[in-house]
């Protein structure tokens, strides 16, 4: 943010220094949203209001501070995927994937890993995983094979395919809008890494649990008899759900030149397939469906960026962001290898162990504060490089590390076969770190 | 009509089929009703889990061609579950002094049989259907 923020702020409750009451206001929001004990979108919201209250910001700022560009392509592209996924083509996805390897357990779940991180590159993380996980259940269940190593695959799949690009996963999202990087400066910079990350994460895969995997040919005879095709329950909304998301995501490439953002484009895809699925249909139908694509928008995920981005937008407005850049600059020497390398390690870290998008909400006025040390906004890539492969990758490392971790851990409790804690931490901690030094040797070649 | 709690799924079954209800009481050694063993949940036991599972996406399963002899296999595998294991608790019950329009309301609602429980011993004191209460309606004899 500008200096001069620093100085719109107004009286503060009870004459105390505001950065001490927004300071204070954005720990405990952070403990309490940690804590789990309240809902995190309640929390952030409540916080961003005492931030109002407190006259760190008035409501005109704390509306400057909401980051509408990620708010509208997140929203634009659930319900896109509301839509899409009601054609059955992610179950024909995941079954003619399994068929193409003659239903050998290691063979479907390397190809699951690849389905999954492709989706989830253009997808959201926990769509992905709700699309795949539970087809995948239904193969395991019918080859009697144990369902583990596959959604372990797929978690670590969704959330590296997620590092690819600007859409794949919410860090990229904000990194993207708030510094103005395209889709395409993603797709060069992260997806070369990516693919190493996710090939090299197969191998361990293969080790601990893929040499072992067996499955009767009874049993993988009966997942070959799936009918991919009978997957498919509406033809005719299929064919708009993939020309709607191929005109999108082209939009995505052109966005430069064309001079779109991001959320303009997700918006008018998600708006246009709402249309042409709609378009012979009665108002009372057309309501009905519209109201089921609005639903499936994961709107507590929404509410929790519109207060996050309010109580962040507050903490830097006091300059208490800018003071801890330049403390933090001063300790590094300003060096951008110890800088960029430090931001890395520590955003996969912290990552594994607590949400994400507060971290990377927070990182960003923090990461553009340090611009006067590096040369001005260019220098600064290499830090956006690593906040992003940090953030995104760190969240392999526990099963609270992202949403889609747990989403998956969810589903298979109900199907009877629970991921624990302590041996998911157990084979993912190492293989989260493995995919670090990678992202090291990355960053450090390419861009130090 | 009813099943011991010691009772296995096949032992549900096989009163289910031979007298055509949609579901059968469990009770404890003592007589008090546990929940119910539902035609349904036998269905679901021989179905694959994917299916049952909030938001998961598969709703429908026509792409899968398993034959009636994949099915007699499943059965065979899970019929000696404890009933126990399969009990529908949250079925509603009603008890001997509910009044005749709740209890048809009931009915309607849950659109199968329900337990009789008694309020103070929780014993399982008989059993109210749609013929049950049908046939008391009409009246035995009339047409």
């Amino acid at each position: 943010m500008s200096p001069d923020t620093v100085h719109s702020v107004q009286s503060v409750v009870f004459g105390l220094d505001p950065r001490w009451v927004a300071g204070g206001l954005f720990v405990v929001t952070y403990a309490v949203v940690m804590s789990e004990r309240v809902n995190r979108a309640i929390v952030a919201l409540l916080a961003a209001g005492l931030m109002i209250f407190a006259g760190i910001l008035t409501q005109d700022a704390a509306i400057d501070g909401v980051d509408f560009n990620t708010l509208g392509l997140l929203t634009g592209m659930m319900v896109i995927v509301a839509v899409t996924k009601r054609s059955g083509v992610f179950q024909y996805l995941a079954i003619w994937s399994a068929k193409k390897v003659q239903a050998r357990p290691w063979g479907i779940l390397v190809m699951l890993t690849l389905v999954t991180a492709l989706l989830s590159a253009f997808l959201d993380n926990v769509t992905t995983v709700l699309l795949i996980a539970p087809v995948t259940l239904l193969i395991a269940e019918e080859l009697r094979v144990s369902p583990y190593p596959f959604l372990f695959s797929e978690i670590f799949a969704s959330n590296i395919g997620g590092t690819a690009t600007l859409i794949g996963d919410p860090p990229n999202i904000m990194i993207g809008s708030a510094v103005d990087l395209t889709f395409n400066d993603f797709v060069m910079n992260l997806s070369p890494v990516v693919l190493v990350v996710l090939l090299v994460t197969l191998v361990p895969i293969y080790l601990i649990w893929g040499r072992k995997m067996h499955a009767e040919p009874q049993y993988r005879e009966r997942v070959m008899r799936f009918d991919e095709r009978e997957a498919i329950t509406d033809p005719r909304l299929l064919k708009q759900s993939l020309s709607v998301l191929g005109l999108v995501l082209t939009a995505f490439v052109l966005a430069h030149p064309l001079h779109l953002e991001p959320a303009t484009i997700a918006m008018f895809g998600g708006a246009l397939l709402l249309l042409l699925a709609n378009w012979p249909h009665g108002a009372d139908e057309q309501a009905r469906n519209v109201h089921h694509a609005f639903t499936e928008v994961e709107w507590v995920t929404i509410f929790f960026f519109v207060g996050l981005f309010i109580v962040v937008h507050g903490l830097d407005s006091t300059g208490l962001l800018r003071m801890l850049a330049e403390w933090l600059a001063a300790a590094t020497g300003g060096d951008l290898t110890v800088t960029a390398l430090s931001i890395l390690w520590v955003s996969a870290i912290a990552s594994a162990v607590v949400d994400n998008i507060p971290f990377v909400a927070t990182m960003i006025p923090l990461i553009k504060s340090m611009a006067p040390t590096f040369g001005g906004p260019e220098g600064l890539m290499p830090l956006w490089w690593s906040l992003s492969l940090g953030a995104c990758l760190g969240g392999n490392g526990t099963l609270v590390g992202a949403s889609a971790n747990l989403i998956v851990a969810g589903l298979a409790e109900r199907a009877g076969q629970p991921i624990r804690f302590v041996p998911f931490l157990l084979a993912a901690f190492p293989l989260m770190l493995l995919s670090i030094v990678i992202s090291t040797v990355y960053i450090y070649l390419r861009y130090l | 009509m009813v099943l011991p709690h010691t009772a296995r799924l096949r032992d549900a079954a096989r009163l289910i089929l031979e007298h055509r209800f949609r579901n059968v009481p469990v009770v404890d050694e003592s007589g008090r009703y546990l929940g119910v063993v539902s035609a349904n949940r036998l269905l679901q036991m021989v179905l694959p889990k994917a299916a049952f599972m909030e938001r998961s996406g598969i709703d429908s399963l026509p792409f899968v061609k398993d034959t009636l002899a994949d099915f007699r296999e499943r059965w065979r595998e899970v019929a000696s579950t404890p009933v126990l294991e399969c009990l529908d608790t949250d079925l509603e019950t009603v008890t001997p002094e509910t009044s005749i329009a709740e209890t048809l309301l009931s009915l309607y609602h849950n659109r199968t049989s329900l337990p009789v429980v008694d309020a103070t011993t929780m014993r399982l004191v008989g059993i109210v259907s749609h013929w049950s209460a049908g046939a008391a309606m009409v009246g035995e004899g009339s047409p």
